[in-house]
């Protein structure tokens, strides 16, 4: 039974296991590791994931959703369809299904039942996201008894083969979040110093930013927009932050509903506007190393992780920063889930990684509210398990009464920096029962233990009646054991996309989107297309059906080239 | 089991045997076979860093200029640079010692590794609309990136290939950035220079002029970030008002620049530093300015501006820390009252024990000449005493406690009241007490014998059998018990008070 890891990426998820030869991705129908994290609903009313349902973003907007990880955690609800067949799902259930397709391919590739993963989540992650990801491993079939950081992944990923004993920081720039995690590894001993990042921020930060400029430059007001053609602009402002990528200047020219977008962009005012983008970038980074208490001197290494993170802008920023080149030798798409597999192959002690050890720590400050120093007036949060302490770690405290005759102690579970109680985040709370005294003579033992996989467990011990609660608490934000239960159940029913079909989909998808964005003569070309593909699927065996799907994709391939006009 | 036995190593300096001990322990029993055991080996391991490094736990920032842009050195970074260049085999040798304008190592590293790539002829990086292409993975090609930024625009033709520019023509490499033009150690110069002439004066806290160095600071490099830095603390002390006799509107004048430096350089987290780098009074006295600008409208300056509350960090052993010295029995002691919120409770025994001593005390001056002759002298010493008691212990002693001030500050004045108890008794005994009531005798006696009215005087007999009695000396028991009863009045009283408040 392989334990299989997976890297459920804002923009794109792979999923790999581990191997005697090393850490392996697995690939998915369409031949490809990287499988883009996008649900959709075809015309059957099935499931479409990935590839096939990312070329619909633009025909099919009220049918497919991107993005939604930066919601995991939050109870925002998706709909998709209208009418009869319509859906509404949570983000667990989005990643859920994203998860389904990762474990269908899984189970292809290795020829066995899969049903346990670890998961790779943004190290900055807090507690309620963490548990919306485990629970969407539980409603996708799979047992995730632990997560690992991003961040952490790469290290592992990066660390295992090409170090043997050196400091350094893993720079993670995915499409919606942004880690930073600062590493010593020495001895065959990975250990996580420091930790730190930004929920939201990535790319596709950078991808609005052109949006919004495009939209003043061009004078169109981006709500206005139809869905589709928002996700057009969305399209044009992610090709020319890439193209930007390679070029000092980007020339664009795309016709959008009625408008006609034309124009060029500057590398060098694109930078100027990402200015406080990049300002934002610097946070975590002087967190993490001010964490970690190291200079910037001591880290020996820099490795950029993640698709945004080949951005030479960025590149360069960082390179500036630590006045060292830094690397990216191993992909940056690949990364994370290659590490996620690593560890698998620690969790099963497997034989070829017997003599590694990881430690991680814990990114935020757990604590709970209470009043200090004569000020009863005042709420502030005490610091039980300081942040970027090393897991497992368990720490107590000593709280006492404050009124006379009182009966019950409340204890707010908070995770967060802030002094203030409302500017954190309540994970929980627990009450406990003293016998009525005066005030401060009876008290509580407050036990915070954190273990290895990042559950938090919380255990209150009145002082003088020894009466013990122990509580591993979940949120209300997060889904109730009946509730998991109800929705894996709903979901179960709903029927995914079949996977044989899955590269024919995506080219008809694809054709499709492409005959939405031309006009005139091209679109009558793209349908005489479509519809000889379809029948061809219909009639032909499957080895002609292979070269015409070959032909059908390079027609789409030079369309698509000479779609948005830009170089 | 002392943190030496639980790595199993002789105690060492060498922070490295640690780690390594460390390593094999851990080897042995995995973090989630045994988490109690894990924390204790960790913790163990941080104690024997710090022991090994410092006297404290955490290392913080030294007091030299980091050592890699110091111009002295700048030579041999290129020489490192280039040498671990050298095992690429294009590595040409001839080209090492060749400089030109952009003098940064990075710039020298990348310029040698594009002369001797082969990417100057024909291959070329391709931009294609696929997503999925992969970027590459030879590093001449990302280091060509690096370059690419500085090539001037008009080599790019608008063909679907970008062409990299033939190494002849790096010698011109532009940059907008304008902090890495010229030498890496200029920077320092001018940073140095921001101190000596942007700053100086009363132009100190010059909003304009501050604007313009954070816009800057988002540039920088960590290492001049905090270069700069201890450039700054070196002169901020001699800025900083004092916060007794500035106005509201000098301190609110520095706050939003104190804000962007604490956002910064999170002076509010590293305190510590802050200690270090300046004396204890200056850096308490920015530390209170920062916390000021934070919540400026809940905030007011005055002088019982309550240092603990607003620096909950500096709890034990962040408290021993600050003061340096161990005092674990009055700590413990001190900790038991604070979470109780009965700092009273301590205070009052302090006070009691001072009280009691200077009654004694005052019973057993005497000075060596007694006698009329320096009675007004030591009825003068006798009501300071008296004065001084009152003042201190019960009226300000109270007054800046209800304030919020820590006992720790009323202790010194304390002490010197012992001190001065012990002076007095060394100089006699009998001196305060013995004659003021010799004196009060007298004028009893003297306006008895003016004042015809017997009742009066007959209602002033018990005082006087008091004073006669202390005038004689019989002080011993009478008056011990006296003030030992009045003092467990008041004491019980307050006590019984304070339970219920």
């Amino acid at each position: 039974m392989t334990i299989v890891g997976i890297d459920l990426g804002t923009t794109n998820s792979l999923v790999s296991y581990w191997s005697d030869d090393g850490p392996k991705l697995i690939p998915n129908a369409l031949k490809s590791f990287l499988t883009p994290s996008v649900v959709g609903v075809d015309d059957q009313g099935d499931i479409l994931i990935g590839e096939a349902a990312k070329e619909r973003l633009i025909t099919h907007p009220h049918l497919t959703i991107a993005d939604f990880k930066r919601t995991m955690g939050s109870d925002k609800q998706v709909t998709l369809g209208d009418g009869a067949s319509s859906y509404q799902f949570r983000p667990e259930e989005l990643s859920a299904f994203v998860l389904r397709s990762l474990k269908a391919d899984a189970e292809q590739h290795l020829g066995e039942e899969v049903t346990e993963a670890i998961i790779s989540v943004p190290a900055y992650f807090n507690d309620i996201q963490r548990k919306a990801t485990i629970d969407a491993g539980k409603l996708a079939g799979l047992k995730v008894e632990s997560l690992i950081n991003e961040p952490t992944a790469a290290a592992l990923a990066y660390g295992l083969n090409e170090v043997e004993e050196s400091q350094f920081l893993i720079f993670d720039l995915g499409g919606g979040t942004f880690d930073v995690s600062i590493l010593d590894k020495y001895d065959n001993v990975m250990e996580v110093r420091a930790t730190a990042g930004d929920n939201f921020l990535g790319g596709n930060d950078f991808r609005d930013l052109l949006v919004e400029t495009l939209a003043t430059d061009h004078e169109f007001d981006l709500e206005s927009l139809s869905a589709s053609d928002k996700n057009k602009v969305l399209r044009l402002a992610e090709l020319v932050k890439k193209d930007l990528s390679a070029r000092e200047v980007a020339t664009y020219s795309a016709q959008i509903g009625e408008m006609k977008l034309e124009g060029s962009f500057q590398r060098d005012r694109f930078e100027e506007l990402a200015n406080s983008l990049r300002r934002r970038l610097r946070v975590p980074m002087e967190r993490a190393i001010n964490d970690a208490t190291l200079r910037p001197e001591n880290i020996e290494n820099v490795v950029m992780v993640g698709g945004a993170s080949r951005s030479p802008m960025i590149r360069r920023m960082v390179g500036r920063l630590f006045q060292k080149l830094p690397l990216s030798h191993l992909n940056p798409d690949e990364i994370v889930a290659l590490g996620a597999a690593v560890q698998t192959g620690l969790k099963t002690r497997n034989e070829s990684l017997e003599d590694v050890v990881m430690t991680d720590v814990c990114p935020y400050t757990l604590g709970t509210s209470a009043v200090v120093d004569d000020n009863y007036d005042n709420l502030v949060i005490v610091p039980i398990i300081e942040r970027n302490a090393v897991v497992p770690i368990s720490e107590s405290q000593h709280f006492f009464t404050i009124r006379d005759k009182q009966t019950q102690i409340n204890l707010d579970i908070y995770q967060g920096e802030n002094m203030r109680p409302e500017d954190n985040i309540l994970l929980g709370d627990l009450k406990v029962e003293v016998p009525a005294a005066a005030a401060g003579k009876e008290g509580v033992d407050v036990r915070f233990t954190y273990d290895i996989n990042g559950a938090l467990e919380v255990e209150v011990k009145a002082l003088s009646t020894e009466k013990v609660v122990r509580k591993i608490f979940k949120n209300q934000a997060n889904l109730s054991d009946e509730e998991l239960e109800k929705r894996f159940k709903a979901l179960s029913g709903i029927k995914l996309h079949p996977r044989e079909h899955a590269e024919n989909a995506v080219l008809i998808a694809k054709a499709e989107r492409i005959y939405a964005e031309s006009l005139k003569a091209q679109r009558d070309y793209v349908r005489s297309l479509i519809l000889d593909f379809e029948q061809a699927i219909t009639d032909q065996s499957n080895r002609e059906l292979d070269k015409v799907r070959e032909r059908f994709s390079e027609s789409l391939e030079t369309l698509e080239n000479n779609m948005f006009d830009m170089d | 089991m002392d943190v030496w036995q639980r790595l199993g190593i002789e105690k060492t300096d060498d922070e490295r045997a640690i780690k390594r001990a460390y390593a094999k322990q851990l080897k042995i029993t995995r973090p989630d076979e045994d988490p109690k055991y894990f924390q204790s080996l960790r913790e163990a391991r941080d104690k024997a860093i710090s022991l090994a490094k410092y006297e404290f736990e955490y290392e913080w920032y030294g007091e030299e200029v980091p050592s890699s842009f110091s111009s002295v050195e700048k030579g041999d970074i290129d020489q490192e640079l280039t040498s671990q260049l050298s095992d690429d085999p294009h590595h040409n040798p001839d080209l090492e010692t060749e400089k030109n304008s952009i003098d940064t190592p990075i710039d020298n590293a990348l310029k040698l590794e594009l002369q001797n790539s082969e990417l100057h002829s024909d291959e070329a990086y391709v931009l294609t609309l696929d997503e999925s292409v992969s970027s590459p993975t030879n590093i001449e090609v990302q280091s060509a990136e690096f370059v690419q930024d500085r090539v001037i625009s008009d080599v790019l033709d608008g063909s679907d290939n970008s062409h990299l520019v033939p190494s002849s023509e790096i010698i011109n490499i532009k940059t907008n950035d304008k902090e890495f033009e010229g030498n890496a150690s200029l920077h320092f110069q001018e940073i140095s220079k921001i101190f000596a002439e942007d700053l100086s004066g009363n132009d100190f806290w010059n909003e304009e002029k501050w604007d313009l160095i954070f816009q800057t600071m988002h540039e920088w490099s960590f290492d001049q970030k905090y270069f700069f830095e201890e450039k700054l603390l070196d002169v901020i002390a001699d800025h900083l008002p004092d916060l007794e006799t500035a106005s509201e509107a000098d301190i609110s004048k520095i706050q939003s620049v104190l804000y962007e430096l604490d956002r910064n350089f999170l002076w509010n987290e590293n305190f510590r530093k802050l200690f270090l780098k300046l004396s204890d009074e200056h850096a308490s006295r920015l530390m209170k300015l920062i916390n000021a600008s934070k919540r400026p409208e809940a905030v007011r300056l005055r002088n019982n501006f309550n240092f603990y509350n607003n620096f909950p960090d500096l709890k034990e052993p962040e408290f021993d820390l600050y003061y340096g010295r161990e005092n674990s029995g009055h700590k413990e002691y001190y900790r038991k009252c604070m979470k109780a919120g009965k700092t009273y409770l301590y205070i009052w025994n302090w006070k009691a024990f001072i009280f009691c001593n200077f009654f004694l005390a005052a019973r057993d001056l005497k000075f060596k000449r007694g006698g009329m002759r320096l009675s007004n002298f030591s009825i003068f010493l006798g009501i300071l005493y008296w004065l001084g008691l009152f003042l201190v212990l019960f009226g300000v002693g109270s007054g800046l406690l209800s304030y919020g001030w820590r006992f720790e500050f009323l202790l010194p004045g304390s002490l010197l009241l012992s001190l001065m108890h012990i002076f007095c008794g060394l100089w006699g005994n009998r001196l305060a007490v013995s004659s003021m009531a010799n004196n009060f005798n007298t004028y009893l006696i003297e306006r008895h014998s003016s004042d015809k009215d017997d009742s009066q005087a007959n209602s002033l007999q018990p005082m006087r059998l008091l004073f006669d009695a202390v005038g004689q000396m019989k002080f011993g028991l009478s008056m011990r018990l006296l003030f030992l009863s009045l003092f467990i009045f008041i004491f019980t009283i307050k006590f019984i008070v304070l339970m219920n408040a």
